[in-house]
């Protein structure tokens, strides 16, 4: 292949443009998402991070071995400053959900939650590294140019949902984290023996601490067991793959909230399995998701209240 | 409905980085250098991203050295290894044992989520996290004398009678291995292996003993 079309292919996925609607519905998924992680942290903000806490601001530093980002560390051991530190975290949550300041409020999230992470590496999950990271990415991106309180406040809201045309590089940043996070847990699973025979599912459903519904008969035949491990794998492959393929993404997408769904029935990581089955709004079509809430809206909104959101 | 076909005209709006951009540089500079720009950033992230997850060669190890400093300061640093290379095949709790100046002791336990209720469970998911996942096992020790101080801050009810030592035991139990029939064995019990429930935590390991000291056991009153 020459390097002309290569270049032209590299641009093409990079810098064409499309409609910042997508990365605004995922703002705001995600933002909902941040907000509880944040009510729920909070339950046990002073054991997690406090000065008194159950580690100390040295042991982890010593964990890490490195420097890390930790906006605590400006006021470090006093709990005063947490609380102040939470509430900013919190109130920049919500602005970033409701898109006002957008890229600023998304810049403190991401602040936020890399600081509690190098405050704390014992307490954080997959789901929660996936939201750092994400957080990341979406600074860069047009997240406020729709359905944002920003773009309320310049009278440039449109009520038909068409805006104008962004960079699409940031999206495509959040499409390839998310491909990333099942590529990766595929490649380290195929170096274990019970996901070679299967029994994975049966070994990950006898963890006791993190059963939340017990699901009778499906995990106690082997059969099923197996079928569910390696359909897992499957599902994960495709979500890195198939996902791309314009006819098959749509399946792929569904096969994956189902399988979510399952583990989020079966399995109390709370928040883990919305984050992903919120993230896949990043593939959705820009004008099938236009569809879909306008759609939404004429559903919820009564025809009069339409009109004058229109006027 | 007219102000939608204005807006359709308009350029573009500029991203983060073109606003950046024209503060240090010209505008002209600026939109000539933009792609290879942010295509550079784009691939040294996403070189960073493959050396740290999947780091199984030498020459990748020598990289994330170069780089683990940057990565890890940003908060960049990934692993999403869930259920991998396989599921977890233990299940432990944590206990600890508290001993008073007067001889007696208590017994402190990790919240244990097999025995919490639906909606309880939620919010406790942290502690599943921190001690089941992550400070019961060797891959933690830095964090044991902090847990067990803070458990004696926890502890010290009575002024008179203050915490001396912790102990931190990790009891746990394998999960029965999963029963595939074998059907070349020569036993009933391999050919057609029983579905064995999950065993109680008879295993313990002492992971720690500190001794408390007056210093330690500061502000015990904070929730």
């Amino acid at each position: 292949m020459p390097l002309k079309t290569l270049i032209k292919l590299w641009d093409q996925f990079w810098f064409s443009e499309t409609s910042p609607l997508v990365v605004a519905v995922f703002r705001i998924l995600i933002g909902i998402i941040l907000i509880l992680f944040i009510l729920l942290l909070t339950c046990d903000l002073f054991v997690w991070f406090g000065q008194y806490g159950i580690t100390s601001n040295q042991t982890a530093r010593n964990f890490a071995q490195f420097v890390g980002l930790n906006i605590l560390n400006i006021n470090r051991d006093n709990d005063d400053f947490l609380l102040a530190f939470f509430t900013l975290f919190f109130l920049a949550a919500v602005s970033m959900t409701v898109g006002y300041k957008t890229r600023l409020s998304t810049f403190i999230v991401y602040l936020c939650l890399t600081s509690l992470y190098h405050r704390n590496p014992f307490l954080f999950n997959s789901g929660d590294t996936y939201m750092r990271v994400m957080s990341v990415w979406l600074i860069f991106s047009a997240s406020g140019q729709a359905l944002s309180l920003d773009n309320w406040l310049k009278g440039k809201e449109s009520a038909d949902l068409i805006y104008k045309p962004v960079s699409i590089w940031p999206q495509r940043l959040l499409q390839l984290q998310l491909n990333l996070v099942y590529l990766h847990t595929v490649v380290a699973k195929a170096w274990g023996d019970s996901w070679v025979d299967g029994t994975a599912v049966y070994y990950s459903t006898r963890i006791e601490d993190l059963v939340r519904v017990k699901i009778p008969y499906i995990f106690d035949q082997l059969w099923l067991c197996q079928f569910f491990s390696w359909g897992t794998l499957v599902i994960e492959a495709a979500l890195f793959s198939l996902i791309w393929i314009k006819e098959l993404r749509y399946y792929v997408i569904v096969l994956a909230v189902f399988f979510h769904l399952m583990i989020d029935l079966h399995m109390n990581i709370p928040l883990f399995e919305w984050i992903m089955i919120f993230s896949y709004v990043l593939f959705i079509d820009s004008e099938d998701l236009r569809r879909f809430l306008l759609w939404g809206r004429s559903k919820l909104l009564p025809e009069k209240e339409v009109v004058k959101v229109q006027e | 409905m007219p102000r939608q076909t204005e807006s359709k005209k308009e350029e573009p709006r500029p991203s983060l980085l073109f606003s950046l951009g024209k503060l240090i540089l010209p505008a002209e500079l600026w939109q000539k250098i933009r792609k290879p720009l942010i295509s550079f950033f784009i691939v040294f992230h996403a070189m960073l991203n493959f050396c740290y997850m999947f780091n199984h060669h030498p020459f990748i190890a020598q990289v994330n050295l170069l780089f683990h400093g940057y990565y890890f300061f940003m908060g960049l640093d990934q692993d999403f290894g869930v259920f991998a290379p396989k599921p977890r095949d233990q299940n432990p709790h944590m206990i600890a044992i508290v001993r008073y100046a007067d001889g007696t002791s208590i017994l402190w336990e990790s919240p244990r989520m097999e025995r919490l209720g639906f909606l309880e469970k939620i919010p406790k998911e942290r502690y599943r996290k921190f001690f089941d996942d992550n400070t019961c096992w060797s891959k933690a020790p830095h964090a044991w004398p902090d847990i067990a101080r803070y458990i004696a801050r926890n502890s010290f009810l009575d002024e008179s009678n203050p915490p001396t030592s912790v102990s931190l035991i990790r009891y746990s139990s394998k999960i029965p291995p999963a029963p595939i029939p074998n059907p070349l064995a020569r036993s009933e019990e391999e050919k057609n292996p029983k579905w064995l429930p999950n065993p109680p935590h008879y295993e313990h390991n002492l992971l720690l003993t500190i001794q408390i000291k007056p210093e330690d056991l500061k502000c015990h009153s904070r929730p």
